[in-house]
């Protein structure tokens, strides 16, 4: 699988790491048990477009927001996480 | 004719009659010609037997002469070198090249194991499933050996491969695989428009097809259009051509993985050449040349030596000027099989007539067949073959019903030809039935995938070189490369029409689908019958595609003979999945480098040297490789060293290479509120100048990892990780970091291989640190206590960091220099420290020292353990949000009854403790439901003399002074344990902190 | 007591003998060790990235700037290092002058292990360690990546085609990306020079 990085370009996924799915937020710190339990442990296992977590490791760093179908591998678009979630650029 | 190459022409062929060559078969001499393979050259001379197949042990010969060929399967080469089930067809003859046959004892001409032809109806479909079942204690002792020993076909080497591969990454625009016309076509359509081309063909000359058959372009031999195209574009800067390659698989996003076979055709790679090497291809836009293979028809007898592809008896008598044989029949379905006898009449054969499956042949070719005097049977069939080493007659039954028995001794077949359409199926797309065709087309194709010539059924040379260049002109131009389109050469359309013919009924006598596999039309409708109806099914049943050929001959005869079994049609039938690689590729190609000491890259620290020249024993952490211990000269075990340094470290001074510790710079505005967030203490209230213990938990609660933390300047810290989780800790930061608290002003930077560390240890380790940073540092403990940091200068002017800290229990001190400086220092320690007692020592000792002070390390921080398990719950802070916090305190973590981190001794002070052993009540039975914890780590204590351990323990702390079982019968053990504080050395503290 | 001086020591301290190896015949590459006088990590702080980059001339992307002797690679998103092949004084202490709330700056002196690769075989040979693309139009004049060779993480840039290809590693991995670059490089005969 290549990866478009959108800091260095497409390269081959060895260069990622995975985390896994990149829908869920961080709950608060006094939410629920069942709240962070889910957010730790449960995932949705899409079959078709779903967001995940990618870092370039081997490459840049960069933690990556990477759209992707699980089905065909087809990427649908990499954004890098920080910008996403209001960090600075 | 050659007298000593019987079967060869006098003339013609592309082979180099000046340069003959010498081999052997079977410890046999014989002669062929530089260009030969090794099944033309064997043919050449006669000799047509060259193997046994798999189960029932029948003489085989060459079926066709390519990458497809199931029975020609020879063990090549001798000693390390040697190399089982190679394709004769596809062998480039060298000078000495030395071959076995396979499969039979005592020899090929007489096999003892055909005997096992007499039991064919045990050996049926299925047969592995439904025998050897019972008595099920039968099995190992009795069944196995003897089927181990009669299975497969070719023996491995047992020596290590001498030879060198690598791998090496191509990219281009377009990838064109196969250098047939289309294959050609395309490449030269693409590169004339500037594109970055890569043209990829199993063999070893260009022109696919075009060598085996006389087809004319341009009005003169086809081939010389071929090396005429493939000379232009060897010429041309953006073109790579890749011979004797073969492209064997298409994965995702553009991917492609090819073999280039760089020495098979010497008997020894050149110095510093490899064997194979395997390109990672990544292109743009592809293109699948890759031609067709002929498929065969089933009928009693197919397999005999003598028996063999039309096309392949065309490629003989072409490319190699070899007779198969001398009186030939052919059997067809096809038009192209027509060609055969043409091309043999041309050659000087006899054919004793064409058999036409088809009732109605084409008109023009029964009208030239004819002219020439050929006997045609036009709706008959081969029904069976005779001969035992080989063929020596057919019998056809015409269509009134008689039957007709012709002697000969070659039968060319064409039952049609498949598109080779596995490149375009490796991702699951499968390919589709064409009616008129009657061949399996490309189905949905990958994106950038374009199929041209008769990989696309395409079967006649004037569409081939149309398709393919308007296929290489399309690619280019996706690729932003316009082209003009190919002035294209002359060529004719042949007549192609074949027949869906798969199978004669009524054969008389074995009629094989699966060659290679022994697996007959009888086994697939066997199969079928038993309920094994779908293709998956019915191949794992009988084994049919499953050979080292993957059913290339097979597997659309053996669904179509099952589509009639289950009544259905081809297309509700469908093909098996395709994977690759398309043909056997050397685990030694997939492996290239990295292999034994190369398997993965070491790391070293700047030390290293320095410690082999002094004895050290070397443990892989990782990629890391750690000094274990420092043997002396008449130390007779680890042990002896050991205890040694771990005695010498509490008694006077000692220093360690600690430099594999991840280290990482945290700089920034917000430095401190991150490690807040990431720690389970309050590091925004450490001053600068100081150190904490840091305790990182994973978001489940779990300990995830711990080190230091020192504070260096008011927004940036110094913090230090395991060995084995630096990367984690970095990737864990970054990602806290980018995607919890993006916000956030603060940055990181690995610095583990900017600092050399040491720890320097014991209670003369003050006066050491003294020696080196000089009087100008005040060490007293008022000035520097136990967790300081400080910059200072070892040895007047090279910058060091200063950290006081001990693992081990004793008055300890860390010491990091950059780098370049690291080797030089140790020496020096060395050198300065002898007067003290100086002694280095490893990872064995420090780990002794650590147990002995109940310092919880790698066996306890096991990614099951808690921060209360390892009686760490006082570092984790109410005031503030971290991760891991929340789901550290569920129940289950906070449940007194959990086992924690206690001590044990063994109460036979004599007896070893072993980590892994679990802990029962003295007179509990060993069940899981008693289990009551674990030993996480164990050692010899010098200072107390006996065995110590950690562990994890059920209410251990209440427990203390009890006695419990430590049960281990895994090493058969299980003896009595005292349960005792963690802490078995100095539990006030009072040496590391004086 | 007189003061010892501690002498510097490379990471591949006798592995790399001047001659010529591999292949027979013209080497196809020069291969060699640079031992920089300096290397710096330059993080730009929040916000900064674009500021810092065009006040100092960085590339805002993956490639390599030289500034006199002082060579800036870009190594990720607000990221540098500075190869300092022996600058002058007064360039040294503009770059350290530059203020904390830019850009922190930390001395790698010692961390990396940087080969240089050159020579009319020099692509080909890296093609084997290096999964990007190394075409001239793809990896020219000022180019410049961070990726793997050979499962090791590196960064690679290419100052200009004279300058040759120069790959950085840690430190600590050394031994063995000299281990794969001359292996990589043997098929084509190499030289290191004295």
């Amino acid at each position: 699988m290549r990866i478009p990085c959108p800091y260095c370009g497409e390269r081959g996924n060895e260069e990622f790491l995975y985390l896994g799915s990149a829908v869920l937020e961080r709950p608060a710190p006094d939410a629920s048990a069942e709240a962070w339990v889910d957010y730790v442990h449960m995932r949705d296992n899409p079959r078709g477009p779903g967001a995940e977590f990618m870092q370039h490791v081997q490459g840049c760093r960069a933690w990556l927001i990477v759209r992707r179908d699980t089905l065909t591998h087809a990427i649908l678009s990499v954004a890098p996480a920080r910008a996403a979630r209001g960090g600075g650029a | 004719m050659n007298g000593a190459q019987p079967m060869r022409l006098a003339a013609g062929g592309a082979i180099d009659r000046a340069r003959p060559l010498g081999f052997t078969f079977d410890g046999r001499a014989y002669a062929g010609f530089a260009g030969d393979t090794l099944a033309s050259a064997l043919l050449a001379n006669g000799v047509r037997l060259m193997g046994r197949s798999f189960k029932y042990h029948r003489p085989r010969g060459p079926w066709g002469a390519g990458a497809e060929e199931p029975n020609a399967l020879v063990e090549l080469r001798t000693g390390a070198r040697r190399e089982p089930n190679t394709r004769a067809t596809v062998i480039e003859l060298f000078d000495g090249l030395v071959a076995q046959s396979q499969n039979r004892w005592p020899s090929l001409r007489f096999d003892v194991m055909g005997v096992n032809g007499l039991f064919a109806p045990i050996f049926t479909a299925g047969f592995y499933y439904k025998t050897f079942m019972w008595p099920a204690s039968f099995w190992e002792k009795l069944y196995e050996p003897i089927i181990r020993r009669a299975a497969g076909l070719g023996r491995a080497a047992r020596e290590p491969d001498p030879d060198e591969y690598d791998r090496s990454h191509l990219f281009c625009d377009v990838l064109v695989i196969g250098a047939g016309p289309a294959g050609l076509a395309a490449a030269l359509a693409a590169a004339r428009s500037g594109a970055r081309v890569v043209l990829a063909d199993e063999d070893v000359r260009p022109g696919g097809r075009l060598l085996a058959e006389a087809h004319e372009i341009d009005s003169a031999p086809g081939v010389l259009w071929a090396e005429r195209v493939a000379g232009e574009l060897a010429g041309m800067a953006n073109v790579t051509l890749l011979a004797r390659t073969t492209v064997f698989g298409l994965f995702d996003h553009g991917a492609f993985a090819a073999l280039e076979r760089v020495a098979d055709h010497l008997p020894e790679p050149a110095p510093h050449q490899v064997r194979q090497r395997l390109w990672r291809i990544q292109a743009r836009r592809a293109v699948l040349a890759a031609g067709a293979i002929e498929r065969p028809i089933a009928f009693g007898g197919n397999d005999r030596p003598g028996v063999m592809a039309a096309s392949a008896v065309r490629a003989y008598l072409h490319r190699w000027a070899v007779l198969p044989g001398r009186r030939g029949v052919v059997f067809t379905a096809s038009d192209d099989g027509w060609r055969t006898a043409d091309a043999l009449l041309a050659a000087g054969a006899s054919v004793e007539a064409v058999v036409d499956a088809r009732p109605d042949p084409p008109a023009a070719l029964m009208r030239a067949a004819g002219a020439r005097g050929l006997r045609v049977h036009a709706g008959a069939q081969v029904v069976g073959t005779h001969g035992h080493l080989g063929l020596q007659a057919v019998d056809v039954r015409l269509p009134s019903g008689s039957s007709l028995g012709i002697d000969c001794d070659l039968l060319a077949v064409s039952g049609g030809w498949n598109p080779t359409v596995h490149l375009a199926s490796h991702q699951g797309a499968k390919p589709v039935w064409d009616a008129a065709l009657a061949a399996f087309v490309p189905g949905r194709l990958p994106e950038g995938l374009a199929v041209a010539g008769a990989a696309a059924g395409r079967f006649t040379l004037a569409a081939c070189l149309a398709d393919g260049a308007e296929a290489g002109r399309a690619a280019a131009s996706a690729c932003g490369h316009a082209a003009a389109p190919l002035v294209l050469p002359r060529a004719a359309d042949e007549p192609a029409a074949q027949a869906a013919f798969f199978h004669v009924p009524g054969p008389r006598g074995k009629a094989f689908v699966d060659f290679q596999n022994d697996v007959t039309v009888k086994d697939v409708k066997q199969a079928a019958r038993e309920g094994y109806r779908s293709v998956e099914h019915a191949k794992r049943y009988t084994t049919l595609g499953m050979a080292t050929d993957q059913g290339k001959t097979a597997n659309v005869v053996g669904l179509a003979i099952l589509a009639e079994a289950t009544g259905r049609s081809i297309e509700a039938t469908g093909t098996t999945i395709f994977r690759p690689p398309y043909t056997p590729v050397a685990m030694g190609a997939i492996v290239g480098h990295h292999r034994g000491r190369d398997f993965r890259p070491a790391r070293h620290t700047p030390m290293h040297d320095w410690a082999a020249e002094n004895g050290a024993s070397f443990v892989e952490v990782g990629p890391w490789y750690r000094a274990q211990w420092y043997a002396r000269p008449g130390e007779k075990g680890w042990r002896d060293s050991v205890d040694r340094e771990a005695e010498a470290v509490r008694r006077a001074v000692g220093v360690c290479d600690v430099s594999t510790l991840g280290k990482i710079e945290v700089v920034g505005r917000d430095a401190a509120a991150f490690l807040d967030f990431v720690y389970t203490s309050m590091i925004s209230t450490l001053p600068v100048g100081r150190v904490r213990y840091g305790l990182m938990l994973r978001e489940d609660g779990l300990v995830f990892d711990d080190g230091t933390c020192a504070r260096m300047g008011p927004e940036r810290f110094f913090i230090t990780t395991t060995t084995a989780n630096a990367g984690r800790v970095m990737q864990h930061l970054e990602f806290c970091h980018q995607v919890l608290k993006p916000a956030m002003d603060v940055s990181f930077l690995s610095v583990t291989d900017r600092w050399a560390q040491v720890s320097i240890a014991g209670p003369r380790s003050r006066d050491l640190v003294a020696m080196l940073v000089g009087p100008g540092v005040d060490l007293s403990t008022a000035a520097f206590p136990h967790m300081s940091a400080a910059e200072v200068e070892v040895c007047g002017q090279v910058p060091a960091r200063l950290f006081r800290l001990s693992f081990s229990g004793e008055m300890a001190y860390e010491l990091g220099v950059p780098a370049d400086f690291g080797d030089a220092l140790m020496r020096h320690i060395m050198q300065v420290g002898a007067p003290l007692g100086l002694v280095p020592y490893g990872t064995e000792a420090l780990s002794v020292l650590r147990v002995e002070k109940g310092h919880p390390a790698g066996g306890e921080l096991n990614g099951h353990t808690t921060a209360r398990d390892l009686g760490l719950g006082g570092m984790m802070s109410r005031k503030k949000d971290y991760v891991g916090r929340r789901l550290a305190e569920r129940p289950a973590f906070t449940d007194p009854a959990r086992p924690i981190l206690v001590g044990f001794k063994p109460v036979d002070r004599g007896q070893e403790l072993k980590s892994g052993a679990h802990f029962l009540d003295p007179g509990a039975e060993a069940r899981i439901e008693n289990d009551q914890g674990y030993m996480t780590s164990v050692a010899f204590s010098p200072a107390l003399g006996h065995s110590i351990g950690l562990g994890l323990l059920a209410r251990g702390r209440e427990r203390i002074g009890q006695q419990v079982r430590a049960y281990d019968p895994v090493r058969n053990r299980d003896i009595v344990v005292e349960v005792c504080h963690p802490v078995f050395i100095d539990p006030e503290g009072d040496r590391t902190r004086g | 007591m007189a003061e010892t001086r501690l002498a510097p020591r490379s990471a591949l301290a006798g592995l790399l003998v001047p001659g010529r190896y591999g292949r027979a015949g013209e080497p196809g590459i020069a291969l060699a060790e640079l031992r920089p006088a300096g290397v710096t990590a330059i993080v730009a702080r929040a916000g900064q990235d674009a500021a810092l980059a065009s006040a100092l001339g960085l590339p805002a992307g993956p490639g390599c700037v030289r500034a006199g002797a002082i060579t800036f690679v870009w190594s990720g998103p607000g990221q540098w290092v500075a190869f300092d092949a022996g600058a002058t004084a007064e360039a040294r202490s503009g770059l350290a002058a530059l203020p904390d709330a830019f850009a922190t700056m930390t001395d790698l002196g010692g961390a990396r292990v940087v080969l240089r690769v050159a020579g009319p075989a020099a692509r080909r040979a890296l093609a084997k360690l290096l999964p990007i693309d190394l075409h001239p139009s793809a990896f020219g004049p000022r180019a410049g990546a961070a990726t793997l060779a050979a499962h090791i993480p590196v960064l690679v840039w290419l100052p200009d085609e004279a300058a040759g290809f120069h790959i950085a590693c840690y430190r600590s991995f050394g031994a063995a990306l000299w281990h794969a670059v001359s292996g990589a490089a043997a098929e084509f005969g190499y030289e290191v020079a004295p």
